[in-house]
């Protein structure tokens, strides 16, 4: 039921797209004004939320620390989990980004007759890989449109995704993870009873949206039905970028769907969970070394507090001190 | 075939029929966590529910036709470990234990399920099935009221720690010893 | 649990079956057994708390002030621009799921507000009501809904079920900690006079009298002394700890608990062997009397006015540097918290061992080190002399407390204490320990009576680990560095692993330490016999090969 509404959003959008090109023929308004109104909310969105995160402070040192703290010298500390500087910060940031280093861990242990194995519970951090690097490498691979000569790792990257060699056009490998590590995001949302129970409508959107993107693409490039005239659409993105935007017709409907649905990708980022990518950086269980004992860490809105001072103490327990041997301050 | 027989054929069907029983008397959400993952140490309690009806039902049916005498003390030992849980779930004490008597109903179930349920002698079986469970039932009983006592004891020993060297000082605390002791036996 | 079943209700309660429904659909009921009284007005007015009256959060008025929704909601907006851990983590979560079954009340309880990203949930959906476009606009469909009373009660509810253990920060691919979650949730619902009493009493008590017990100066004292007749009796060595000295060069700090309570106290005995053994020029205070913050539990502020009289006794009594106790929540506020609410504490010296001459770097600024760091430092150095084999009639495994391990890092240092004294060590599953340990299940300030249920649920994951060490090689012993954990691991063990006793690591190193002069020990600190020579020659024999084995049998 939580994924009806929004799967019907995205329907909507790809009718809204064919309608609006196929049948009302308004090649600017799907072909340059979206885009543009969905770069600027983007943009404008992006750095909103990342100066608003940035600006509020990070009054207390709370790093989790995840291995050995560097304490005593023969001790080995554990530089990566546990950072005490700059540089194992940046190597944990960098696994932690790359790699998905903490989804990694999710391990579980399973009795394998009377003894314990640990098998390792990887298809969460498996899926979120796949998803992610084969989008990057999709995005990377579209630069192509955005350049007048194709850049060389461009052209490269190309070449290595299509190393398979199978049909005409050469299938990008990245597609097929693609589609199948989004659809595996989605399997989970819907079967897994833990992951049912925490899944809202706003979970089901940024999926339906990325396979309704990514089943254009698919079919624009696959298939001879929806095949798009490439060259069109190149001039159409070039006069994007250049900022002397122009309609081109004759590009195919198709192509609209994919540029609606990705212009509302961006749109919607920066109000969504998926500003989850800036986010990751500025984490401060994250991004801080486990140092708070040997450099103090100031919080700006620190401020006086009402204590119950030592005099006050004595005053209250005076006699009762001296009676105990307690030495005191006043006689 | 007798009932033992047919029990120990059908152990994973009745087994399955009787854990959905006990299930159910969770939430709903609660009970597919519960059935979901067979992890002893990330699904403690899952775990424990599974493998002590399990144990149980062998208990049972070793226990049935020939002898069919309850061993001393009752049933109630096996099912410490699921009791044990239970009786610090949200569950009044009916409740608690009121899942021990499905076994029945999932035992007749399969057994018309897979047509098994007829013949006289196969009745006299099922009753004598039902005062095994009934019995199980009699000792679960009693050791969810130990499980209880337990747990105010626990509270009350914990007061006491909290103060430990305030009653020592006030020599209060010459029963602690003897109360040790004692426990000591019983384990 | 445990509620007198009304006579009619008996024959509609066979079935037990719940409603399938969402969580934000299924309503929060306060049960019996699972959740801690209400905070007094007494103990609310002492610190100045608002809204302090005596209330009953089994009873359908809560007495709140009649603005309250827009006290909750301001204190929210505050709270947003004050903290970027609470507005990043309730924006960035994705609810992957990788947290769900890592809580260890989720898993004791199975219920899905304990699930930690729902914890979150509970708070991100009035975030999002308030302070989202999305939320403001599409109202539940954005996972959105007003603040009332039922959602009220949910917090409480459930911010007073979470222990603040940071176990889900660990597998969170953001880091999103849900200790801060509850912490703010805590500040937010204190503004309302939400309290519990087991954290308000100490609270009040510990402003007021230096620790959360409300031992007054006499009284510390006397215990102390009474800890000293007992050492006595066992090594025939006189011990003359000093109080509130002048010019000691170390102020020693540890939690209130271990001065009064069993089997804390056994610990604290240990501190005082070791110290005396030492020759160590140290003191105690009866002003700085406590090392554990209930104020933490309460909100950032009380914390640091708790907090405050470390360092201002250190002052008055001039000390050189501060030696800290085991304990777990006051570890993470004196490593993590302490020198940026009350520092900086330029007028310590950087903590220096008297007895091997190692300087704590990593206490440059703080001023104050773990007590096991400075042990583990004298037994590297060859300076303690043991006897191991006393402790061998135990079996011991070691509990990381959730504090000391993830907010910290402290997990070698136990370790090589424990090995040097105890000669049976076995660890739990590596899932279990170090970083990805279970809490005891009743820390920040959940350690009550009346909600034992909760505890030993949220107690029974730990529990389980030990019962498995318990079984395989028979462990009777679980060492740890928390006084919370000395008290309440004490109680679970009892009800789920009866046959396991709890001990704090200093008390295991006294029961080894040889000390110059002593009589012969014939029972450990306990009062228990120890081992006969024989039975140790070949417990010594088996542990050797254990040893070898090392971690790889766990």
């Amino acid at each position: 039921m939580k994924a009806l509404l929004p799967f019907l959003a995205v329907v909507f959008l790809v009718l809204l797209a064919v309608v609006g090109v196929k049948a009302a023929g308004l090649y600017f308004v799907f072909g340059v004004a979206v885009p543009y109104a969905a770069a600027a909310v983007f943009l404008l969105g992006f750095v909103y939320r990342v100066v608003k995160w940035g600006k509020t402070p990070v009054p207390f040192h709370i790093p989790t620390t995840c291995g050995q703290q560097k304490s005593l010298p023969w001790i080995k500390p554990n530089g990566i989990e546990n950072p005490s500087g700059t540089g194992g910060v940046v190597a944990r940031m960098l696994l932690e980004v790359f790699l998905f280093r903490s989804l990694f861990k999710n391990r579980k242990t399973k009795m394998k007759g009377e003894y314990l194995s640990y098998s390792w519970a990887p298809w969460l951090w498996l899926g979120g890989m796949a998803f992610h690097w084969s989008f990057l490498l999709i995005v990377v691979r579209h630069l192509r449109f955005f350049f007048q000569s194709v850049p060389a790792p461009v052209q490269g990257l190309e070449h290595l995704d299509s190393i398979l060699n199978w049909g005409v056009p050469a299938l990008y490998i990245t597609d097929v993870i693609f589609l199948a590590a989004v659809t595996f995001l989605f399997l989970r949302r819907v079967t897994l009873s833990q992951v049912k129970a925490i899944t809202l409508p706003a979970d089901f959107f940024p999926l339906f949206l990325l396979l309704g993107i990514g089943c254009s693409g698919v079919l624009m490039r696959y298939l001879k039905f929806f095949r798009v005239d490439v060259v069109g659409v190149k001039e159409l993105v070039m006069g994007l970028v250049s900022l002397h935007p122009a309609a081109v017709s004759g590009i195919g409907t198709i192509f609209y769907v994919h540029l609606l649905l990705i212009s509302t990708l961006f749109a919607y980022f920066p109000w969504s969970k998926l500003v989850h990518a800036p986010g990751v950086f500025l984490s401060p269980t994250r991004n801080l070394s486990n140092n708070s004992r040997v450099v103090r860490h100031v919080n700006p809105w620190n401020y006086p507090v009402k204590v119950h001072t030592y005099e006050e103490y004595e005053n209250d327990f005076r006699e009762k001190m001296k009676m105990a041997g307690v030495p005191v301050e006043r006689e | 075939m007798d009932l033992k027989g047919f029990l120990k054929e059908k152990r994973p069907a009745v087994l399955k029929r009787w854990l959905d029983y006990v299930l159910e008397t969770y939430p709903s959400q609660t009970a597919e966590m519960l059935r979901s993952v067979e992890n002893r140490f990330t699904n403690p309690v899952g775990r424990i529910i599974s493998d002590s009806l399990g144990a149980v039902y062998d208990e049972l049916i070793r226990h049935m036709g020939g002898a069919g005498q309850a061993p001393e003390g009752g049933l109630g030992e096996f099912l410490e470990n699921i009791i044990k849980v239970r009786a610090v779930q949200e569950f009044t004490a009916s409740g608690a234990l009121a899942f021990i008597f499905s076994l029945k109903k999932a035992a007749r179930e399969e057994a018309e399920a897979s047509g098994a349920g007829c013949g006289e002698d196969f009745y006299r079986q099922m009753t004598e099935f039902d005062t095994l469970v009934d019995r199980l039932a009699l000792g679960a009983f009693d050791f969810y009221m130990q499980c209880r006592e337990k747990i105010y004891e626990i509270k009350a020993a914990e007061v006491r720690n909290q103060t430990f060297r305030l009653l020592q000082q006030a020599n209060l605390l010459v029963e602690k010893k003897e109360e040790e002791h004692g426990e000591e036996h019983k384990n | 649990m445990a509620k007198e079943p009304k006579k009619e209700d008996l024959l509609q309660s066979i079935s037990y079956k719940a409603p399938k429904t969402f969580w934000m659909d299924t309503p929060t009921q306060i049960k019996p057994g699972m959740f801690c009284w209400g905070a007094k007005a007494k103990s609310m007015n002492v610190v100045g708390m608002p809204n302090a009256r005596d209330w009953n959060p089994a009873e359908e008025d809560w007495k709140l002030p009649e603005n309250w929704q827009e006290i909750l909601i301001e204190g929210l907006r505050e709270r947003l621009d004050k903290y970027r851990s609470l507005r990043l983590f309730l924006d960035i979560c994705v609810r992957c799921g990788a947290c769900a079954d890592k809580c260890h009340f989720y898993i004791g309880t199975g219920d899905p507000k304990n699930m930690p990203v729902v914890r979150g949930e509970l708070m991100r959906s009035v975030y999002r009501k308030y302070f989202t476009t999305g939320g403001k606009m599409f109202g539940k469909l954005a996972g959105a809904r007003e603040m009332d009373l039922q959602v009220l009660k949910e917090w409480w509810t459930y911010f007073f079920q979470c222990t603040e253990c940071r176990r889900c920060s660990v597998f969170c691919p953001y880091g999103i900690d849900h200790a801060e979650i509850t912490i703010a949730g805590r500040e937010l619902l204190n503004l309302l006079g939400l309290n519990i009493e087991w954290i308000q009493g100490p609270v009040s008590n510990c402003f007021m009298k230096g620790n959360h017990l409300g031992l007054e100066p006499q009284t510390i004292v006397s215990n102390i002394e009474f800890m000293v007749d007992d050492i006595e009796t066992l090594t025939g060595i006189r011990i003359n700890p000093t109080f509130n000295r002048k010019g000691a060069e170390i102020l020693f700090v540890t939690p209130s608990g271990d001065l009064f309570g069993d089997p804390g106290v056994y610990t604290c005995m240990g501190y005082l062997m070791l110290f005396h053994e030492l020759g160590l020029d140290y003191t105690w205070s009866t002003y700085a009397s406590e090392g554990g913050n209930f104020g933490f539990f309460t909100s950032n502020e009380m914390a640091k006015r708790l907090n405050a009289k470390i360092y201002a006794e250190a002052k008055r009594l001039g000390v050189k540097w501060i030696l800290g106790g085991e304990c777990g929540h006051m570890w993470r506020l004196v490593h993590q918290y302490m020198n940026t609410w009350n520092g900086p504490a330029d007028f310590l010296e950087v903590p220096k061992s008297p007895i091997t001459g190692t300087v704590f770097d990593n206490a440059r600024a703080t001023k104050m080190t773990h007590i096991i760091e400075f042990t583990a430092d004298l037994m590297k150095h060859g300076k303690l002399k043991l006897d191991p084999s006393r402790n061998d009639h135990l079996k011991v495994t070691f509990h990381d407390s959730c504090n000391t391990s993830r907010g910290m890092g402290l997990l070698e240092e136990p370790r090589y204490v424990l090995k040097n004294v105890c000669r049976n060590f076995h660890e739990m599953p590596r899932e279990t320990i170090r970083e990805q340990t279970f809490c005891c299940g009743s820390g920040s300030g959940l350690n009550a009576g009346e909600d034992m249920e909760l505890r030993l649920r949220g107690g029974l994951p730990r529990a389980n680990a030990v019962k498995y060490v318990h079984d395989k090689h028979g462990v009777n012993m679980l060492a740890n560095i928390c006084a919370i954990d000395r008290a309440t691991l004490t109680a679970s063990m009892n009800y789920w692993v009866p046959g396991v006793a709890v001990a704090g690591t200093h008390e295991l190193v006294a029961n080894a330490l040889v000390m110059k002069g002593e009589k012969k020990r014939e029972t450990d600190l306990r009062g228990e016999p120890l081992p006969l020579p024989e039975e140790q020659t070949n417990v010594s024999a088996r542990a050797v090969t254990e040893k070898a084995g090392g971690e790889a049998n766990v």
